[in-house]
């Protein structure tokens, strides 16, 4: 299978172009854009200014502003990012209609035509940064290469532009490694076999590929040898795929949009899931009331799904009916006809009349195979709407899973972890100083005040060198059955001297086991205050 | 060796085609019992059996499974034994591939002492710092979605709220284990009175060993009355 020759244009940082563009007061000052990644917010993206101060991708926001002061922070606005980047998106479509916009940022589209046209891949490079310079965006980077991934690499690793020769993609990805291929999973197993090149992957026999690794690796190893892994669609979807809606009377407004948007999206995946299609490219399409029709296709790596595809449409929508103020050739919504001006580089400019979703290209979906008896996944899922409902309750730290991990004592022994976040495993590792025994199934924290006292009433203390004198014989507390009374049995005492080596956090103190009557109490003395910090229940 | 040549099979297969022609018909108990046999095998395959998950050994002795859909309340006061129970129990559920959830008042339950009596915390999920105008709400989310939830129940809880959830977990078929004092009805009653740990005292140097609680049990198919129960440690 011969690769389609494809254009990659690639705006590196786009995150911080776009806040640049909303906000130009941001120009020249470091900025950080931050994103959320399970429960920690980490640098998606870092001006130039604040990668000179050592900020780097995926340190945790705390990092970057001690490494950087005065860094000005944004958080991810995909939104904003789309309707910044549709000038671009605009520029480049002078040159072919069959762009394809992977994310804002990133765009591909085949080459042979506009090369044809414009005499040469270095000739279309040149006109294509010319052009995108033009609309004041600075740093593109442009690759042309056989099959997507190969132009994608290349214009990654481009200083402005790189041509890779036809019939070349294969060598130029060879010495790339393995993370290129987007799949963390294999590429940790492919580096433990040794293999850590795309090269050393491509080199292997089909066929062993195929036995070790199944389907998904076969893929890979077309993408290694520099061939697209799905071939060029030459088949149109049915009509009848395409979902239409109407707009009476025409919207202008930006959430009415995105409403229609998400109720598109969910109808188009509906569809597409009874007759078990995935969608991996999608047409969104629209008509304003002057009848100018805009379409744009967005790719997207692996099945859509119904919010993936509802924000695409939403950032499109958004992009038509309120461009960025750079392109200035929009008026306020509600303006008179005769102000309108139809200008083919601009948005549509009035209300739109009808949004069109159609899927370009479409995929046989391997779906999701539930277990014989509904199965574990089915109550994973159920589980998991369960937990959500509690959070939309009572708050999202309200319901968790517990973690064991080491520690002295038994508060300390379990972090909570609110539900949806991840649970990393915790090391096993010996903990001494530990109480032995099992575990109580009550534990107070803090510690409930309690009076524990010895044969002549005297509280239990613990001297200045750490030794304890005598038994006890009473404890007292409000969370024993009666209020606590006469020790019936004990064990320890058990010492501790937690971090001796800081005098403000330093607790010294001893545990007992005690017996009250048919309760078992662990109790903790630290000076001469006592308190019970677990029951047995 | 007979049946080697073409002409001793289709002579076998003669004789057996007229042993069947001659056949006698069953006598009616004959009849009767080849039709029970039948209709064992071709049975529903959902059975009562399937409606409860088996209790691991310690504690199946005080209760030998947990049904779905009842309401077990398990109380008594504090330290003798009454949350490791419920442990326990919860514990019937995450073992069969299920989930459970678990309802704190006062965030004292600890996980680890849940892990020790038998429950997978994968599967085990904890609600705490619940504000008390939605711990009847919560425990109702957590009945839609598990299969085993253990509810401490708080001292202001209405008849009313906890009939309603009596009602939500039979609908949901999930088992509702209630830890302290339940003003509905319970298809099970426990009340630990006492517990005894095998080793601790004098001779002991910390806490080991076997436990043994004394319960009343009162509820489908028991005859009431006090039962002190070993549980191996």
């Amino acid at each position: 299978m011969v690769a389609v020759r494809q254009a990659c244009v690639w705006c590196p940082e786009w995150a911080v172009v776009a806040w640049r563009a909303l906000e130009p007061a941001l120009v020249d000052v470091p900025l950080v854009v931050t994103a959320r990644v399970g429960g920690r917010e980490l640098v998606h993206a870092a001006s130039r200014e604040a990668r000179a101060h050592g900020v780097a991708l995926g340190i945790r926001r705390r990092d970057a502003e001690a490494r950087c002061p005065g860094v000005v922070l944004r958080p991810v606005d995909l939104a904003g990012e789309a309707r910044v980047f549709e000038r671009v998106v605009r520029a480049i479509e002078a040159f072919t209609p069959r762009i394809e916009v992977h994310r804002p940022g990133r765009v591909t589209f085949p080459t042979r035509g506009p090369a044809r046209y414009f005499g040469g891949d270095d000739a279309l490079t040149a006109q294509i940064l010319a052009a995108v310079e033009g609309v004041e965006v600075q740093h593109v980077r442009v690759g042309i290469a056989d099959g997507m991934l190969a132009a994608w690499c290349a214009a990654r690793s481009a200083d402005a532009t790189l041509v890779v020769a036809p019939g070349e993609s294969a060598a130029f990805l060879a010495p790339l490694p393995m993370d290129v291929l987007g799949n963390a999973e294999f590429a940790d197993l492919a580096a433990r076999l040794g293999l850590r090149t795309l090269g050393a992957l491509a080199a292997l026999p089909r066929s062993a590929v195929l036995a070790r690794f199944g389907a998904a690796g076969i893929c890979l190893h077309t993408l290694a040898s520099g061939d697209d892994d799905q071939p060029p669609q030459l088949t149109t979807p049915p009509v009848e795929l395409a979902e239409r809606h109407a707009f009476d009377p025409p919207v202008e407004r930006v959430d009415a949009a995105a409403f229609a948007a998400k109720t598109l999206a969910d109808q188009m995946i509906a569809r597409l899931a009874g007759m078990g299609l995935a969608c991996t490219r999608v047409l969104v399409e629209a008509q304003t009331e002057h009848g100018e029709t805009f379409a744009r296709v967005w790719r997207h790596d692996g099945p859509l799904d119904a919010q993936a595809l509802a924000d695409r449409v939403r950032w499109q929508l958004e992009a038509w009916l309120q461009p960025d103020p750079r392109t200035g050739a929009v008026q306020a919504p509600g303006s008179t006809v005769d102000a309108v001006l139809v200008d083919a580089d601009a948005g549509p400019g009035n209300g739109l009349v009808w949004v069109c979703v159609t899927p370009d290209e479409v995929v046989a979906t391997d779906g999701r195979q539930l277990g014989f008896w509904g199965g574990d996944q089915a109550a994973a899922d159920r589980a998991a709407r369960a937990c959500a409902r509690v959070q939309a309750l009572c708050g999202p730290e309200a319901i968790g899973t517990a973690r064991v991990h080491g520690g002295r004592f038994p508060h300390e022994r379990v972090q909570w972890v609110p539900w949806g976040e991840p649970v990393d495993a915790a090391p096993e590792a010996p903990w001494p100083g530990q109480v032995p025994g099992p575990a109580p199934a009550r534990v107070f924290d803090p510690p409930v005040p309690a009076q524990f006292s010895d044969a002549v009433g005297q509280a239990m203390r613990m001297g200045a060198r750490g030794a304890v004198r005598g038994a006890p014989v009473e404890l007292r507390c409000a969370v024993l059955p009666d209020g606590g009374g006469r020790i019936d049995g004990w064990a320890g005492p058990w010492a501790h001297d937690v971090r001796w080596w800081d005098s403000a956090t330093r607790r010294r103190g001893a545990c007992w086991q005690v017996r009250v009557g048919d309760a078992v109490c662990l109790v903790v003395v630290r000076r001469d205050r006592a308190a019970v910090a677990a029951l047995y229940d | 060796m007979a049946l080697s040549s073409p002409s001793n099979l289709a002579a076998a297969w003669r004789s057996d085609a007229q042993a069947h022609a001659r056949r006698p018909a069953l006598d009616p108990a004959a009849r009767q019992a080849v039709l029970d046999d039948l209709a064992l095998r071709v049975r529903p395959t959902t059975g009562a059996h399937e409606r409860t998950l088996p209790v691991a050994e310690p504690f199946a002795a005080v209760l030998p499974s947990l049904t779905r859909g009842a309401v077990i309340s398990i109380d008594g006061p504090a330290g003798v034994g009454a949350t490791s129970l419920a442990f326990g129990l919860a514990a019937a559920a995450t073992r069969a591939g299920e989930w459970a959830a678990a309802v704190d008042v006062d965030d004292t339950l600890n996980a680890l002492a849940a892990q020790e009596c038998g429950v997978i915390l994968d599967r085990f999920v904890v609600a705490r710092r619940i504000p008390v105008v939605q711990w009847a709400a919560t425990v109702a989310a957590l009945l839609d979605g598990t299969t085993c939830v253990l509810a401490c129940v708080p001292p202001q809880l209405r008849a009313g709220d906890a009939r309603r959830l009596v009602a939500k977990a039979r609908e949901r078929a999930t088992a509702l284990v209630a830890l302290g004092p339940w003003p509905a009805e319970a298809a099970w009653r426990v009340r630990v009175s006492a517990s005894q740990w095998s080793a601790f005292g004098p001779d002991a140097a910390f806490l080991h060993g076997a436990r043994t609680l004394d319960a009343d049990i009162e509820g489908r198919g028991l005859a009431p009355g006090r039962r002190v129960f070993a549980l191996a440690s």
